[in-house]
């Protein structure tokens, strides 16, 4: 059974402005604790489109499960100011996406991950084209 | 886990090698040579393995994390480069530092003549070189009263080749010479969504230019894999045209000059540059000749977002 990762982000409408600060809280469930290793949590932007994929990371926390930390499935929370660039963009051939990424490391079997995306600036598409 | 078991065994043939190498009741007379060899699988066996076991035992993100130049947010630090404000967004330090003769920076070109032009020179004196050897080694038979048919052959064929590449660079340096430079210049920099630029172009030369055209370009460029190919795709997401400027008589002492004025649309996404994929702004320059082939030269100009956070200041 897959664990149930919750992203919760302080704006309902997840929608930042460059700079902005962004608040965010993880939880974990429907998992024991002592399964999970570690968790990841990044604040990143992917690039999608005809490309290669490539992403870039603004905010990265790890968490291990030692003696002061015993149980990773409980509501964390951290907070960052967003960087000025990249802002998201849907292109034709080229797309920016910014997520927040939870990636759980179990002590058997593959990672398991959840994305929340959210939008950075507000770049519409554009064109003017002559012939 | 392919690569995995691969080094596995290479690591394992090196340590193999390297007992029956120290071990072996007889020296080898190559054996400098084969320790080298057995280095070189232990090398490559147990790096591969070192570097395997990166890959696998740390996620992407966190590899990415820590080979990942983060953004410097320090405002107190003095010199923050553009590129630390703006993550992704390319450097303009070599645009600024270009000051113009009538406005204030004088954008680089995007292309540059020089390496085809000198890859054109280097092939056609390579071919002159192969051309005169074989003549003169024609030449000496023929005096020796010998005639070698597959050289004769051999001779004619690098003649033509020769001809090609000569006429080739010559018609590439009368171009260079008569088309003269372009110029562009900017009044500020970076541009932002939203604000308007007072340029200035300057084209010299010496041709009949039937037309040249101004135009703002904003383009996505995306690099993908093919099998073993490396492929390269554009896309003109904007494109505006600036001037267009007909029938202009250039000569040593006359050069075409243009005042004009261009925005970048409210709208629009900034210069971006990732490892494969990038928005790229541009001013393109097209020239069309009489007697001569067209010619485009671009001028990358960068493009910031318009409301920056507080860590741009």
């Amino acid at each position: 059974m897959e664990p149930l990762v919750s992203i919760m982000l302080c704006d309902p409408h997840r929608h930042y402005r460059p700079g902005q600060r962004m608040r965010c809280s993880y939880q974990v469930d429907a998992i024991a604790a002592d399964a999970i290793q570690a968790v990841e949590a990044s604040i990143m932007w992917l690039s999608s489109g005809k490309g290669d994929e490539e992403m870039g990371i603004h905010e990265f926390h790890r968490r291990t499960r030692d003696d002061q930390n015993t149980d990773l499935r409980m509501l964390h929370q951290f907070d960052t100011s967003l960087p000025n660039s990249p802002l998201s963009f849907e292109g034709t051939i080229l797309k920016i996406h910014w997520v927040v990424r939870v990636k759980i490391f179990l002590k058997e079997g593959q990672p398991y991950s959840r994305d929340l995306s959210f939008q950075l600036g507000s770049v519409a598409g554009f064109r003017e084209q002559l012939p | 886990m392919g690569e995995f078991t691969f080094f596995v065994l290479v690591l394992l043939l090196g340590l193999i090698s390297l007992g029956f190498l120290l071990f072996a009741p007889e020296k080898s007379p190559d054996f400098w040579l084969m320790l080298l060899i057995v280095g070189s699988l232990l090398s490559i066996g147990g790096g591969g393995l070192l570097l395997a076991y990166f890959h696998y035992s740390i996620s992407r993100e966190r590899r990415r994390a820590i080979t990942q130049k983060r953004p410097a947010l320090d405002l107190l630090k003095e010199n923050v480069r553009s590129t630390d404000r703006f993550p992704s967004i390319p450097s303009d330090a070599n645009i600024i530092d270009s000051p113009g003769t009538r406005l204030r920076y004088r954008l680089p070109r995007f292309e540059s003549a020089f390496w085809p032009m000198l890859a054109a020179s280097l092939f056609a004196l390579s071919w002159l070189a192969v051309s005169v050897t074989l003549l003169v080694t024609v030449v000496n038979r023929i005096l020796d009263e010998q005639t070698y048919w597959l050289f004769t052959a051999m001779l004619l064929a690098s003649i033509v080749v020769t001809h090609w590449a000569i006429r080739y660079c010559y018609r590439q340096l009368r171009f260079i010479t008569r088309v003269g430079t372009t110029m562009v210049e900017i009044s500020h920099h970076p541009l932002l969504p939203g604000s308007t630029c007072e340029g200035f172009l300057l084209q010299s030369g010496s041709m009949k230019l039937r037309l040249l055209s101004l135009t703002l370009v904003c383009e996505e460029q995306v690099t993908y894999r093919q099998g073993t190919d490396l492929r390269i795709e554009s896309y003109p997401a904007f494109k505006q045209k600036i001037a267009v400027l007909k029938n202009n008589d250039l000569r040593s002492d006359r050069v075409l000059e243009h005042d004009f004025e261009f925005s970048i649309p409210e709208s629009a996404m900034h210069s971006f540059r990732g490892e494969h994929n990038q928005v790229q702004w541009k001013l393109v320059v097209r020239g069309k000749p009489e007697s001569l082939p067209r010619f485009t030269r671009s001028f990358l100009i960068i493009v910031h977002p318009r409301n920056p956070g507080r860590e741009a200041g």
